[in-house]
């Protein structure tokens, strides 16, 4: 009886949890992170590969597409949705690394607590300070990946960490880029919040 | 998206999606928990073979080459910093790249796979199979749909740049880097935002909801190929754990 009780409390806290989103949100975040995904690539391929503006116009768009997203999606838990979506499409069909996975989702389950936090003491924003953070903890993530992958030659690290370091200087371009997107969509009514 | 236009030729295609994708987490993480070399290179070998039944060798061959590309450059990289800080030379004798390099060419091999074996209408019939929550499902499910209309989206974007004189390579990326952005992202950003109103108002419409079930059928069982594989996955890391056990930290700089 006691464990009938139980179960029927946590499906309902699941479902709580699940019946957060509406379906018009959850196809917003599917749409954003399919443009995440197709102009990252895009940038990429025209930059020619290794380019360090490309590597820094690509996060500068993946960080304004974040941004974008979390105002037209006002609700706590989006950006790990996002991420999960993102990780399952990417490891089913572009082929991503699977070890990734782990530390971007405490990366994006970090920066939500910080973007409840921020939003609970009326501090102003919040979206900003978590993406923010979301991308810094993602970049120390894939470097421990790395490490892990390289330990045997510490040396090569000294490829990964400029990259990594390019790839933040875009994100930080990208909140800016990103908050005058949002003035611009404001103004036109695309988003409301 | 590639993998639409993939013909039906490959062994691997019979395997259920299930199966490629518990290949490919058990091999991540047993590339990086394993350090010995030997089995390292037992590792690549298998997931070599492994590779080699998608039966696309262009595809294997193009793959390799950035890759060797990619790790020429982290090696040049290494070299500079060894010059000036000889402390860091030390992981950059031939050996010892070995084990970072087998892990990386092992991920590549059981990624490709999965990747390029699937059919678009597969991928998603696999995301049923999962059983994911529908929160999950119904992102998951536009982005496998809708990558391919985004594509479409963009040249067509590329072709209106074209007709008002822009050209857009990786020369302009580099001298105009944010003009070229500012003319790609914009009609992008647009276009996201009204293809999510216009396809969400459609699913509303249609009653879709979070209460919705992912699942229309209960997922089909095991064939005997499946089990064929997952027996063979589990002798293959059985071995490979062996050879760590006996022959560990082949390395150098792991047996100092």
């Amino acid at each position: 009886m006691t464990t009938m009780t139980l179960k029927r409390a946590r499906t309902s806290r699941l479902a709580d949890f699940c019946g957060r989103w509406s379906a018009r949100e959850l196809i917003i975040i599917g749409v954003f992170a399919a443009t995440a995904k197709v102009s990252t690539v895009l940038i990429a391929m025209v930059g020619g590969g290794m380019n360090p503006l490309s590597l820094l116009l690509k996060n500068m768009v993946f960080t304004t597409l974040l941004v974008v997203m979390l105002f037209k999606v006002c609700r706590p838990g989006t950006l790990c949705l996002f991420v999960i979506v993102s990780s399952v499409v990417n490891f089913l069909l572009l082929g991503g690394n699977l070890t990734l996975i782990p530390p971007m989702l405490l990366a994006a389950v970090i920066a939500e607590l910080l973007m409840r936090f921020i939003q609970k003491n009326n501090l102003p924003g919040a979206v900003y300070w978590g993406v923010g953070c979301f991308d810094l903890l993602c970049k120390f993530g894939s470097l421990g990946i790395s490490f892990l992958m390289m330990r045997e030659s510490p040396a090569m690290m000294a490829a990964v960490v400029p990259i990594v370091i390019i790839g933040y200087i875009g994100s930080l371009i990208g909140l800016w880029t990103g908050s005058k997107s949002i003035k611009e969509l404001r103004h036109a009514g695309l988003i409301r919040s | 998206m590639q993998a639409s236009s993939v013909p039906n030729l490959s062994l691997l295609n019979a395997v259920d999606i299930r199966v490629k994708m518990m290949i490919t987490a058990l091999a991540s993480v047993m590339t990086v928990a394993i350090s010995s070399l030997y089995a390292q290179c037992f590792l690549f070998a298998v997931s070599f073979l492994y590779l080699l039944m998608i039966r696309r060798p262009k595809l294997i061959l193009v793959s390799y080459l950035l890759f060797l590309i990619m790790m020429a450059i982290a090696c040049g990289f290494g070299l500079v910093l060894a010059h000036f800080l000889p402390m860091m030379g030390k992981g950059m004798e031939l050996k010892s790249l070995a084990v970072p390099f087998m892990r990386a060419f092992t991920m590549l091999n059981v990624v490709l796979p999965l990747a390029f074996t699937g059919r678009l209408q597969q991928i998603l019939n696999s995301l049923q199979k999962l059983k994911l929550p529908f929160v999950i499902y119904l992102p998951a499910a536009v982005i496998v749909r809708f990558i391919p209309t985004f594509t479409n989206d963009i040249k067509q974007i590329w072709e209106s740049l074209k007709i008002r004189g822009y050209r857009i390579n990786p020369w302009t990326m580099t001298i105009h880097p944010f003009q070229t952005t500012r003319l790609l992202f914009t009609p992008l950003l647009i276009r996201a935002l009204k293809t999510g109103d216009e396809l969400g108002i459609a699913a509303e419409l249609k009653g879709l909801n979070a209460n919705t079930s992912a699942i229309k059928k209960d997922p089909p069982s095991f064939t005997k190929k499946d089990y064929a594989a997952v027996s063979l996955t589990a002798a293959i890391l059985v071995a490979a754990i062996i050879l760590q056990i006996y022959f560990p930290n082949t390395s150098p700089v792991l047996m100092k």
